[in-house]
């Protein structure tokens, strides 16, 4: 029965700039979380704090700033020009107020237009803005955007610069803690994208000379690398190009003016488009565009002028102009490749005769695959009016008019055992569920084939959609949800083993979960607790008294539905996977997943994990 | 304060503070973990026998299930395996299996109804027709509570040896098959009268040897079984005559072997032409 919904002045409302942030926070930060995944809210306030110091580098004041992380303290200090000191409050609590306006002070700003360091005043339980210039010095602090102090120095000894602290508030981002891999990740992108600034982070330095070569260098080690590292610049843009020698897919690290773009965007797709023209051009031969893509490396960086985005978090470019008198971005990034890219393959014919006899090699690896591509074609039909693995979500990563495109996920569980809880617990507006029968296969040394020969892996990488590119990807987090028991580490080898020798870019952008689940509950008549640890059931029995029940999860089948709701809800756990700086990924598989080997048994009997629980009597 | 001071102090409480951050195991990391994880559970738990009392944990746990519920008459053997699941958490087909394994070896297991055949490679009827009960043989050798050692079960509900104190060299006697993960473990079977009389001389402190024997029979090459370490090996072939033209009798056949596989592997070779048979 629908209830009568009166509809008056009163119901009419005004929100007050804060009350609108905290009350919308998405539409300003993307989305909250708990700061285990790399793009939660908490690093989007650093980043905004962040960016403001960035401008005033890329203004040419100001080479080094000092970031702190304690807790869930953070302090950014640079040495910049500072804010007016009359305008210090007005410019992280008005909105709408700010200095990039006029394209020529800030032509090619990161922020954004002023909202910013409003949303990070707004969604912290403390702010603080410091300024310092010609000897004065102006500060304020806040409580969720309300102003609580201000302070204004007529005199001072402190260098110039801004420097803001603050908390982000715990009532939004649920349980968060700041995860310093995530911090660092974000930090050296920065200096990647900023040659000859310095990062200070909890007392480490970054510092890149070589700007997106050194990035390249970070992503591939030197032996996987076919040939070294082509790096162009020119202005406004920025390009680094290799291909690797193991992996198979396509890998591109995007940036518009400072902003990574993981999903890409304009930029991307007219950067790809143009170097297969490009090498076509080179070779004069008509080679298939995926075969002189397959392998690539590759990072690139533009600057346009008033940057347009799919969506709020601008993580996928859609500007066309260049802005200016400049062309579009496809004709300037075109044409920019056009000359450098053929210039350089001209002056290095070691690069280019590399490169030829990748792009020759890989067309013989598809024509091999061809046949079995028809297979894989006639599944991939049938995969796509029903994926009888998949229960699938309604909201997907490429909606991007969608708010919650970026809490779209994947559960991928072992046997039906949980896949039935999840099904009946999940959102399903964002969560889908993908079950797997038994243990995968080791795909370790298996070559793309088996992708299409095992109808499971075929199932797999048609829910996720990444046949042809990671830009379809359907979900933001592909979370690997097996039973916490030793066949459930074994499944999780097996599957991230799947992804690493296959897709190691979903791994690399971060897109890789496991899913912890509670491995007791702890309970008495009045209360129950979920335990993730044996520290925490050990507490847990402290605080429950004497002889509450403790029931031992081992498998996701023992959860029952009602229960799983908030396993995998508002304070779900989840571990990213995040591979090592300067790992190889190849050694790596072979130790653990190749043949068995004499180092391998002695490592395993000088590891050799004995539980017992003797019975003294 | 000063701002450096206060930085520097900021700096100095990172110590401290370190556990309101949260460090992300990288994968590498996990790999380690888990591989470890799982390698040392098939390992110790699953496919190796313990070399104390000759038992992998499935096995150990349904003489103990068997010794729980035993009472001189004849048990259903679905019913010692729903027991036995208090010990042993996982799928009741397994228990099942590994059970009729040791009934074939007819050592330890008093069996009724058919538990299938070693010869002809017949499978068991289901657990739920046919009983057991623990042999004369197992009562007298397997169990003693007062030195046995105990763990407390995966649940903690139960108490459960860690291992039996066996009065018999019951590996050998019974041979041992298992793949673990980097380890693998092969054991073949003695025969049951000369390793009593191996023991009395062992315990006599007199040298003895020892060499392994079928309950199928056949005839053994034992000359490079190396002591039965790593990379030793036995032959073992088929005992056969023709009494007369076109009929060959097998009597014996080796270890591993049933009368099925033989047949199928005769029918493929004369498939191939590597045998005729006149049909």
């Amino acid at each position: 029965m629908a209830e009568n919904v009166q509809y008056t002045e009163d119901n009419i409302r005004s929100l007050d700039w804060k009350e609108h942030i905290r009350m919308r926070p998405g539409m300003y930060i993307g989305k909250l979380g708990d700061g285990s995944s790399a793009d939660d809210g908490i690093y989007i306030l650093l980043k905004e704090v962040i960016d403001n110091s960035i401008d005033e580098y890329v203004m040419g004041a100001g080479k080094t700033i000092e970031v702190s992380i304690q807790g869930e303290r953070v302090i950014v200090r640079d040495y910049g020009r500072g804010i007016p000191l009359g305008k210090v409050v007005d410019v992280v609590s008005k909105m709408n107020t700010g200095g990039k306006y006029d394209s020529k002070a800030f032509k090619k700003s990161v922020g954004l237009n002023g909202v910013g360091t409003k949303a990070v005043n707004a969604l912290s339980t403390y702010f603080r803005v410091e300024s310092t210039r010609d000897g004065k010095s102006a500060s304020a602090e806040f409580e969720r955007g309300e102003l609580t102090d201000k302070d204004f120095l007529e005199e001072t000894s402190r260098r110039r610069g801004t420097k803001m602290t603050f908390v982000p508030d715990g009532e939004i981002f649920k349980n968060f803690k700041f995860r310093p891999e995530y911090v660092s990740r974000m930090l050296k992108n920065y200096v990647y994208l900023n040659p000859g600034l310095t990062i200070i982070y909890n007392g480490e330095k970054y510092f890149s000379e070589h700007g997106l070569k050194d990035l390249l260098s970070e992503k591939i080690t030197e032996s996987d690398r076919l040939y070294p590292i082509i790096h162009l610049r020119g202005d406004d843009i920025e390009v680094a190009i290799t291909h690797s020698k193991t992996q198979y897919s396509e890998e591109y690290h995007s940036f518009a003016n400072g902003q990574n773009t993981t999903q890409g965007g304009t930029h991307q797709a007219a950067f790809r488009e143009s170097v297969v023209k490009t090498v076509r051009e080179f070779y004069g031969k008509n080679y298939d565009a995926s075969d002189v893509r397959k392998s690539i490396v590759s990072a690139v960086a533009i600057k346009v002028m008033d940057p347009v985005f799919e969506s709020q978090t601008k993580t996928k470019l859609g500007s066309t102009e260049m802005g200016g008198d400049l062309p579009t971005v496809r004709t300037f990034i075109n044409d920019f490749i056009k000359t450098y890219l053929d210039n350089y393959l001209h002056k290095h014919p070691e690069t280019a005769d590399a490169l030829q006899k990748k792009i020759i090699q890989a067309e013989r690896e598809r024509k091999e695959l061809s046949g079995i591509r028809k297979l894989a074609r006639d599944r991939a039909k049938k995969a796509s009016l029903h994926n009888k693995k998949l229960r699938d979500c309604r909201v997907h990563l490429g909606d991007t008019k969608k708010e919650n495109n970026l809490d779209s996920t994947l559960f991928i569980t072992e046997g039906d055992s949980a896949s039935g809880s999840i099904t009946k617990s999940r959102n399903v507006n964002t969560q889908a569920v993908f079950s797997l029968r038994g243990k995968p296969l080791n795909s370790y040394n298996m070559s793309k084939k088996i992708v299409y020969e095992n109808e499971e892996f075929n199932l797999l990488q048609a829910a996720l959609n990444i046949e042809d590119s990671m830009e379809d990807l359907r979900y933001n987090k592909i979370v690997i949800a097996t039973d916490a028991d030793v066949d459930g580490m074994h499944i999780r080898l097996l599957l991230i083993t799947f992804f690493l020798q296959f897709f190691p870019e979903l791994i690399k952008k971060g897109h890789l979960y496991i899913l912890q689940t509670p491995l007791f509950r702890v309970r008495n008549k009045k209360e129950t607790r979920y335990c993730y640890t044996p520290e925490e059931r050990a507490a847990a029995l402290m605080e429950l008294g004497k002889n509450p029940e403790i029931t031992r999860f081992k498998g996701l089948g023992e959860i029952s539905p009602d229960e799983f709701v908030h396993f995998i809800g508002e304070d779900m756990r989840l571990d990213p996977v995040m591979l090592d700086d300067g790992m190889s990924i190849d050694d790596l598989l072979k130790f653990y997943m190749g043949k068995n080997t004499p180092d391998r048994q002695e490592f395993i009997i000088d590891n050799l994990k004995v539980e017992m629980d003797v019975i003294e009597e | 304060m000063s701002e450096e001071h206060e930085e520097l102090e900021h700096l100095n409480s990172s110590d401290q503070e370190q556990h309101s951050t949260e460090t992300i195991t990288r994968v590498t990391g996990m790999y380690k973990e888990w591989f470890l994880d799982y390698a040392s559970y098939v390992i110790l738990e699953r496919a190796v026998p313990a070399i104390e009392d000759g038992f992998k944990p499935v096995q150990r746990r349904i003489m103990q299930s068997m010794k729980d519920l035993d009472d001189g008459r004849y048990n259903k053997v679905a019913n010692i395996v729903g027991h036995c699941m208090q010990y042993h958490p996982h799928g009741d087909a397994s228990i099942g299996d590994a059970m009729v394994q040791i009934g074939q070896k007819d050592l330890l297991i008093d069996m009724q109804g058919n538990w299938g055949n070693i010869l002809t490679g017949d499978p068991a009827a289901a657990s739920r027709y046919i009983e057991a009960r623990l042999s004369k043989f197992a009562l007298e050798v397997l169990y003693n509570p007062k030195i046995t050692e105990w763990q407390s079960s995966y649940d903690g509900r139960r108490k459960e040896p860690i291992n039996l104190p066996v009065k018999f060299p019951l590996l050998l006697a019974q041979g041992a098959e298992g793949i673990a993960v980097g380890l693998s473990t092969k054991v073949l079977p003695h025969n049951f009268n000369e390793l009593i009389d191996a023991s009395i001389k062992h315990l006599q402190g007199k040298r003895f040897k020892i060499y392994p024997d079928f309950p199928t029979g056949g005839e053994a090459d034992i000359s490079n079984y190396n002591d039965g370490l790593r990379g030793g090996k036995v032959r073992v072939r088929a005992k056969m005559h023709s009494p007369e033209k076109n009929t060959i009798v097998i009597t014996e056949i080796p270890y591993s072997t049933t009368t099925s596989s033989l047949i199928d592997s005769i029918l493929k070779a004369n498939e191939k032409g590597k045998l005729k048979l006149n049909v």
